[in-house]
């Protein structure tokens, strides 16, 4: 194929654009189509395939492929009247010079007009190649490409972006396609042009008798003798004849009657200009952008770094392999409640600091603000340290007992069961909430939360160093 | 991939930790997936073992598995102790935390101890997720050394490490003393930018035989950023490309162009053409927000306005406010704007129009100056339009600026954004940090020429100058983009 409105149905471009136009669509709105075929385990290349037949098939469904159908169509139309007018443009450009009206051909005149144009739109395609990065592609394509996207699309959406024709542009600059379509396009023109015109060059040269001359206002005939000479080296490489001095003088003396070598000698030396100045580099570069699009056809190949395509990939493996829940919630603990407050003898209190940060400072009062009643004990982190609370208590039962919380760490069943286990030997227990004023309001609520689902009074939640030595102190 | 990995289920990997640390939190951010479990402010939130794979190249490589917090390690230490003592048997870690699993506790008092154990039991590894915030408490050594019993690697994982009351240095030094010196700072909210392609490099140093898989993980991760970047950084250059292509004409001394109106009517007519640029190009601002969120998986309700008028999801305010474009800390061109001066700096953009006529758009317009200038306009515009009466209206530079500021710091802000992230996404008015010296400008003047180029004046399809334009501008945008200021947070 050489260009995108290749006829074959199912080519790589097509299906990188459908590719490209589903993957647009399902980024933008966000909804993954459904798509039935099992996704082939682990094998990139595998899953480059999985995807472009799913957007083909979703293409179909979402009357996307209808659209790319109708661009390909247009391009073609575009195309057909463009290499039409080509060779038009060719045929006429031949009979310009070898009209009926001219017997007489001035060979550099139509040398120069014949392959002058033709040699400075090479020039100039190449020039934008090299330095335009990836725009370029020559002045034919670009208007090819032109009237393609102002002809009137049939299939176009009412409403809504147009996924199909974001996915051109953009597959195009991602896989630098697009010069090289253009490119070929260009070159495709050029070549019926020039082909048309060699041949009907060597149709009035095979049946018409011509007389070639040479003129000159200003140059000196060794100017001639020279260029005749240089030019004709390389097409003489290839078989074609060069004219010999005496030709040349034939040429320049309009007196002179040419023999049929002579002129046979000229038409041999303006076809090779024209077949190896024109026809064979426009054919070189033509052949080497068919090359180009092929090698990049292999990059057409979906991205799987491509946004949309990993979470797409890993869905639709997931519809099979996703663990799920695995151990599933049964429901709430149970949980242990603290023992009501009940009379112990004596008015003695305890104020122990548990699993604070180490910014809080402790003891918390200064001695002078403490009763002898009230001992201030340890901040009790680890097992141990909870065990030797609990044989004090057991030893020695207070009839209050604060534990100094930290509300800047969450409360967890461990700390909450610790505190049942503290509420047992004690004739009352109440929380000190450390922090509250530097913490967010959400936390402390978490801790309140929890402290009355095991059982605590509300009351007996302080969050003030005045309200716990009240407490405290029995006031 | 699957002949280079010895084994070819997916690895897997619980994810534990003391309740609250933000679990599910991370399984959010590392599936990108905002919606997978609950996360709250509130202990015990999850209360299941969930799994969800993680997929390179389209290959499960990992099964993380979420498990409820451990809350009772001390007592449950005491237990497995106690057990231990019990039996009088010398059993080894796993047949230990089996005989705990066959327990009745274990459906009592420990049950939820009892997932998070059989979990880790069953997996290749466990990532114990710590908040960096939390002092080093006697009971997180205590589910360290239960954890440890199940024989299986465990990698610390620091969260919430970039907010100020982190002690990470704290639990690095305690880590270490548990003989725990692999580890990772991971903040879900805000994750560091290499953070991901740390926190698996860190796996595959625990997990030799399937380091590859994972570091196929990191890499794809990374290169999925990085074409996850450069196509956010190409929708903003296609609208910044729209708008500034974008021209309306105005016919002078009447409606806009085709309209008709007379002659009284041309403020009316300017104001009209003003209002409608204004709405259609914030149109397409919000399109490419709605893009922009969309492609970093976030929904739209996560953004909040903060300083800028910006709410659900939308920017609300009018783009040639000057004091909108002052807000991102964009400098309006020309200077004491007030009273007269205002006739003239419209009768300067008019240039043919007389000056009364000007004088009475300037008086409608109530911007003055700063909102006139933002109109330029070119000469061979204005050459026409002396002919034909006809103004052309387009977008001055000052506003492409405000979008583009604003885009790119909207998509800075995704791009660092953790998908555990609860709070609102906040725009913050000032400086914006993107430059716009003469490159972005120079580039968007081409896009001027080009009325033809913009989606707002007729719809594109494969133009390749204009796609050259937009891939340059975003290589441009994507490029001067500030690299992550706490991107080397991740590292130890």
């Amino acid at each position: 194929m050489t260009d995108p409105s290749s006829p074959q149905s199912a080519t790589p471009f097509e299906a990188a654009w459908l590719t490209e136009a589903v993957r647009l669509r399902e980024l933008a709105e966000g909804d993954v189509m459904a798509y039935t075929d099992a996704l082939p385990a682990s094998d990139p290349a595998q899953q480059q395939r999985w995807l472009q037949k799913r957007a083909r098939h979703i293409a179909e469904v979402e009357g996307l492929a209808a659209r790319v159908q109708g661009w390909r169509r247009n391009a073609r139309l575009v195309l057909g009247v463009l290499l039409a007018l080509a060779l038009i443009s060719g045929v006429f450009a031949a009979l310009g010079f070898f009209g009926a009206q001219n017997r007489e051909i001035n060979v550099l005149w139509t040398l120069i007009g014949l392959i002058g144009v033709h040699l400075v739109a090479l020039l100039l395609w190449l020039v934008m190649l090299l330095f335009q990065g990836g725009s370029g592609g020559g002045t034919l394509g670009r208007l090819w490409l032109w009237l393609v996207e102002h002809l009137p699309q049939r299939a176009a959406p009412a409403a809504g972006p147009d996924y199909v024709m974001q996915a051109l542009p953009a597959m195009m600059s991602r896989s630098g396609l697009g010069r090289w379509w253009l490119s070929a396009v260009t070159h495709s023109l050029w070549l019926l042009a020039l082909g048309a015109t060699l041949v009907v060059m060597l149709l009035a040269l095979s049946l018409r008798s011509y007389g070639f001359v040479l003129e000159t206002t200003i140059l000196s005939p060794s100017v001639f003798t020279d260029f005749v000479r240089g030019f004709g080296w390389l097409p003489s490489q290839l078989g074609f004849s060069v004219p010999d001095p005496a030709s040349i003088a034939a040429a320049l003396d309009a007196s002179a009657n040419q023999s049929e070598a002579v002129r046979r000698a000229w038409s041999s030396w303006l076809a090779g200009g024209i077949v190896v100045y024109a026809i064979i580099p426009r054919l070189l570069v033509w052949a080497l952008t068919l090359l180009r699009i092929r090698l990049l056809n292999k990059v057409l190949l979906p991205d799987l770094a491509l946004p949309g395509y990993g979470d797409l990939l890993c869905r639709a493996s997931q519809a099979h392999q996703n663990p799920g829940i695995v151990d599933a919630d049964r429901g709430p603990y149970s949980m242990l409640r603290l023992t009501s407050p009940h009379p112990v003898a004596g008015r003695d209190a305890l104020l122990i600091g548990m699993e604070l940060h180490n910014d809080v400072s402790w003891p918390p009062f200064p001695a002078s603000a403490t009763r002898a009643s009230l001992r201030v004990g340890e901040v009790v982190e680890s097992r141990e340290q909870r065990r030797a609370v609990l044989a004090e208590l057991a030893l020695s039962p207070v009839a209050r007992l604060l534990v100094a919380c930290d509300v800047r760490i969450s409360p967890d069943r461990g700390s909450l069961s610790w505190l049942v286990d503290l509420s047992a030997p004690v004739g009352e227990i109440a929380v000190w909430l450390l922090g509250v004023d530097n913490a967010a309001g959400a936390r402390e609520q978490v801790w309140r939360d929890s402290l009355t689902a095991v059982g605590l009074a509300e009351t007996r939640i302080m969050t003030t160093p005045a309200a716990a030595l009240r407490w405290l102190n029995h006031e | 991939m699957s002949k280079s990995s010895p084994v070819s289920r997916p690895l897997r990997i619980a994810v534990v930790g003391h309740t609250n640390t933000g679990k599910t939190s991370l399984l959010r951010t590392l599936t990108r997936n905002p919606e997978f479990g609950k996360v709250s402010a509130n202990p015990s939130t999850t209360r299941h073992v969930e799994g969800t794979s993680l997929s390179a190249g389209g290959e499960l490589v990992v099964d993380l598995y979420d498990t409820p917090g451990l809350e009772d390690a001390i007592a449950l230490l005491d237990l497995l102790d106690r057990q231990a003592a019990g039996s009088g048997s010398r059993l080894d870690g796993p047949a230990r935390i089996q005989r705990f699993l066959d327990s009745s506790e274990a459906h009592s008092r420990f049950e939820q101890e009892a997932k998070v154990l059989r979990q880790t039991l069953h997996s290749d590894a466990a990532i114990y997720v710590i908040d960096a915030r939390d002092p080093v408490l006697a009971k997180y050594r205590d589910e360290l050394q239960i954890l440890a019993s199940c024989a299986v690697p465990v990698l610390p994982l620091l969260n919430f490490v970039r907010d100020s009351r982190s002690n990470e240095q704290v639990w690095r030094e305690a880590l270490a003393r548990l003989g725990l010196h692999v580890l990772v700072s991971f903040d879900t909210v805000a994750p560091a930018r290499d953070g991901e392609t740390i926190l698996y490099e860190r796996l595959a140093t625990l997990l030799d035989q399937r380091g590859i898989s994972l570091r196929a993980l990191a890499e794809e991760h990374a290169r999925e950023a990085g074409q996850r970047r450069l196509t956010a950084s190409t929708l903003v250059a296609e609208m910044l490309v729209d708008v500034a292509a974008c021209r309306v004409r105005v016919k002078d001394g009447g409606g806009i162009a085709g309209m008709g109106l007379g002659r009284g009517g041309a403020p009316d007519a300017l104001q009209r053409a003003l209002d409608d640029i204004n709405a259609r190009v914030r149109l397409r601002e919000q399109e490419c927000v709605d893009a922009l969120l969309g492609l970093y998986r976030f929904r739209r309700d996560d953004v909040t306005p903060g300083n800028l008028p910006f709410s659900d999801g939308r920017w609300r305010d009018d783009l040639f406010d000057p004091a909108t474009l002052t807000a991102m800390g964009i400098t309006v061109g020309g200077g004491a704007a007030a009273g007269a001066a205002a006739g003239l700096g419209v009768d300067l953009m008019l240039g043919g129009a007389t000056l009364g006529t000007a004088a009475a758009i300037g008086a409608v317009l109530g911007g003055g100056v700063q909102t006139a200038r933002r109109f330029g306009r070119r000469l061979s515009d204005g050459l026409r339009g002396t002919v034909t009466g006809e103004r052309t209206l387009r977008i001055d530079d000052s506003v492409l600026q405000l979008l583009a500021a604003r885009q790119v710091q909207l998509l800075e802000v995704l791009a660092a954004r953790g998908h555990a992230a609860v709070d609102r996404i906040v725009m913050h008015e000032g400086d914006s940090r993107l430059r716009w010296e003469g490159r972005l400008s120079t580039l968007l003047n081409r896009a001027r020429h080009h009325p033809d180029w913009s989606k707002l004046n007729r719809p594109q399809g494969w133009n390749p100058d204009r796609q050259q334009l937009i891939d340059q501008l975003a290589g441009h945008l994507s490029k001067s983009t500030p690299e992550d200021p706490a991107g080397g947070l991740g590292d130890s």
